[in-house]
């Protein structure tokens, strides 16, 4: 008896450990394609959507002049529809997790983001923190194609553009998807994604950056231009680094400023009826190249040189928020949520009350450039 | 045998896991949005008074033991149904509980891996904790609480450059409504659970005072919540109230360089610890109130059918993960006569009793000093 006990028991270890291996969802590397980034497009033959996926090439050698990354396209009805007959033309399951950028075209996003994103937020494999970008060329899908100088998949060189650039260039920063469902839930801001477009120099391709796209109620409705998509990011507290080209007179752009700093804070004062939205932009630069044949340090010195590109910047930003509510009307500077964070009901009396909150609020702008250092060198060349 | 098993701290241990369980990782309190962490302080300071109740009512008995207490406020046969009444609603807590664990597993990580699959493993591992007493639980829970905490800093800190105070803003502006209901949400789960820590206190040593260890244990699990909750919101914003485990999804925005990301596993280690230990008082607490309602001298025999019996409950309970979060913000109808309506009862009963019983017992003591 005790003996058949032993054995039960020894049977009954045996049964259980099989079920505690835990290689239920074992998966291989190579049984995987591992995705870098997906484009999403108006669907053809009557289908909605038009995908296609790039993903790494890891075959083991990869010589010169192979691409590192493919491609595959397909149609579905809805954007995991379209990826999974995808896998119709490949060997291997996607795996998102690692996808960096979702390219949508323009029409696509005219049609509004909050239908397309929800596959994006709701799949457990892919991450919150995938970037948007607009596409600038008819479909998304060939920005993917394109052949591409340096061979690096496309995702990833747009993602490294897009990160340089607003660190040097002061230029579209994309938003990850978890700020996009954020924004596009959240009163008073509005959506403004990057654009991006293939270059063609003596046939070699390569990608070019464009300003931002104006969305509102996450349909895009333009574009801006490259000097208001700049000053653009001043208004949205969104500059890392880049340049201010200014001049000591109107109209002459001979002065470059490195930004080394910047903080724009956004203070809505309400005085009865009367909202006011005041920005102050402070600044800390270097001066960063003199291209003229005078010598402007010895002539003005600093601070005239510093209140001169107060005004290029002060000028800039009006420029682009009095363009923006004109000719759009959409609050992608987040104006509204300022308002609506501290003066909820006046913001509620604002926008209920018809017609383009933004056009009823005033503005103030104020930049303060601080010009820390010249540089290697406190006198000019040649002097 | 099973007297002073465990030790102060242990017991507060126990109850902030209990606590931070398996709200730390799941949501359930979108309505607030981004007021959620003021309902939060609000069911905190709405369960002080409730586990004042709950050590008033340990200390009708001097040996600390419910069962005791419940017999001197409501009478043998009274004491035996409130028992089973409990015992089933320490199940359900800890099949609530297993089932969002195996939930997060199979949605977030094990998409093959079956349901039941995951949910014996892990009870097998409760199962054995709890024969193997108090004692051991105690000693895991007060061992492993500094990892919790190193896991929820770290997080923080490392999510410091993605958050965003104005996430916060305007407070309470979306009417206070909300706010309340999740905060009664919040007071049924998890809070108010800690009704189901009761039975512990048999174990602790008789000279401790019952409430500062409810209290403190109240306090740490507070703590943790409102950090975890702040995280979410400060870095996801209005996402936050969208996801079913907000914790994961914000945890997983951190990327500090292009080399240190991904740590969302953190969230895992605070669910399993939290997790396992929530599910063990459960089991301990259900076997307790069984043990004393059918007069059984020992617990511990206890333990693997009511293991089994929560594994059950967890799987039958809800038939899609959506009707389980939905059903959450319902809890309160089915669980707020656990933790408030009957403690209540008991506590003003056995008050009533109390005095009585000093009125007689001086009134008897004056006779016989007259005679």
């Amino acid at each position: 008896m005790a003996k058949l006990k032993k054995i039960l028991s020894a049977v009954l270890c045996a049964a259980m450990a099989m079920h505690l291996t835990g290689c239920w969802d074992y998966h291989e590397i190579e049984m995987y394609s591992i995705v870098s980034g997906i484009a999403v497009d108006k669907g053809q033959n009557g289908y909605k959507y038009h995908v296609t996926i790039e993903y790494l090439n890891i075959s083991g050698d990869i010589n010169e002049n192979q691409n590192k990354a493919l491609t595959v396209e397909a149609d579905g009805d809805t954007v995991f529809d379209a990826e999974r007959e995808s896998l119709k033309k490949n060997d291997k399951k996607f795996y998102f997790s690692n996808c960096k950028i979702l390219l949508i075209s323009e029409d696509i996003a005219g049609d509004g983001l909050k239908q397309l994103l929800d596959w994006f937020m709701r799949d457990a494999e892919l991450r919150t923190t995938i970037e948007v970008v607009v596409s600038k060329e008819k479909t998304a899908g060939e920005i993917l194609h394109a052949q591409s100088k340096n061979q690096d998949p496309i995702a990833f060189q747009i993602k490294n553009i897009i990160s340089d650039a607003s660190y040097f260039d002061a230029a579209g920063q994309s938003l990850q998807l978890y700020e996009i469902v954020d924004i596009l839930n959240t009163p008073g801001e509005e959506v403004s994604l990057p654009g991006i477009r293939l270059k063609n120099d003596n046939g070699v391709t390569s990608l070019e950056l464009m300003p931002n796209a104006v969305f509102k109620s996450g349909r895009l409705i333009g574009w801006l231009s490259d000097e208001q998509s700049k000053y653009y990011m001043f208004a949205r507290d969104r500059i890392n680094g880049g340049i201010i080209v200014t001049g000591m007179s109107p109209g002459k752009n001979d002065i470059a400023l490195e930004i080394f700093k910047n903080r724009t804070y956004i203070t809505p004062i309400v005085e009865g009826s009367k909202v006011t939205v005041r920005l102050d932009v402070e600044t800390t630069a270097g001066y960063a190249e003199e291209n003229s044949n005078q010598n402007y340090l010895d002539m003005y010195g600093i601070a005239a040189v510093e209140k001169r590109a107060d005004a290029t910047l002060k000028e800039g930003i009006t420029d682009v928020i009095s363009a923006v509510t004109k000719q759009y009307g959409s609050d992608i500077f987040g104006f509204g949520k300022a308002v609506y964070d501290k003066y909820p009901s006046v913001w509620e009396k604002l926008s209920q009350s018809g017609g383009n909150p933004l056009g009823k609020m005033n503005f103030e702008v104020n930049t303060n450039v601080k010009i820390i250092n010249t540089a290697v060198t406190s006198r000019k060349g040649g002097d | 045998m099973n007297k002073r098993e465990i030790t102060a701290k242990q017991v507060i241990a126990a109850i902030t896991f209990f606590l931070a369980g398996s709200s730390l990782v799941a949501g359930g309190t979108s309505m607030a949005q981004q007021d959620s962490w003021i309902s939060i302080v609000l069911a905190f300071l709405a369960t002080i008074p409730m586990t004042w109740v709950y050590s008033e009512i340990l200390l009708f008995s001097p040996k600390r033991d419910l069962y005791d207490a419940a017999v001197f406020a409501a009478g043998k046969p009274a004491a035996k149904i409130l028992c089973a009444l409990y015992a089933v609603y320490a199940l359900y807590v800890g099949a609530l509980v297993i089932r969002i664990f195996s939930e997060f597993i199979h949605i977030v990580n094990m998409l093959e891996t079956p349901i039941i699959s995951i949910t014996a493993a892990m009870m097998l591992s409760c199962i054995y904790l709890s024969t193997k007493r108090l004692y051991v639980l105690g000693r895991v829970a007060k061992f492993t609480l500094p990892f919790l905490f190193l896991s929820i800093s770290i997080t923080i800190i490392f999510s410091l450059k993605d958050m965003d105070i104005i996430n916060l803003l305007p407070v309470l502006y979306n009417n206070t409504k909300p706010v309340i209901k999740t905060a009664v949400v919040l007071i049924a789960i998890p809070f108010g659970e800690t009704v189901i820590c009761m039975p512990m206190f048999a174990g602790v040593e008789h000279q401790e005072k019952i409430f500062p260890i409810f209290f403190k244990g109240l306090f740490l699990g507070f703590l943790f919540l409102l950090a975890a909750n702040l995280r979410n919101t400060l870095v996801l914003g209005y996402s936050a109230s969208l996801f079913d485990f907000p914790s994961y999804e914000a945890v997983s925005v951190i990327s500090i360089g292009d080399f240190f990301t991904r740590i969302e596993v953190f969230i895992g280690i605070n669910l399993l610890l939290a997790g396992f230990i929530k599910i063990c008082v459960s089991i301990y607490s259900s076997c307790f109130y069984l043990s004393k309602a059918f007069g059984y001298d020992d617990y511990v025999k206890l333990s693997a059918p009511c293991g089994l019996i929560i594994i059950t409950l967890g799987i039958l309970a809800h038939s899609n993960s959506a009707e389980m979060f939905s059903w959450l913000n319902y809890h309160p109808f089915y669980s707020l006569p656990f933790q408030v309506v009957i403690p209540l009862i008991l506590f003003i009963i056995g008050k009533i009793k109390q005095h009585s019983l000093k009125a007689g017992g001086s009134a008897a003591a004056g006779r016989q000093a007259a005679s």
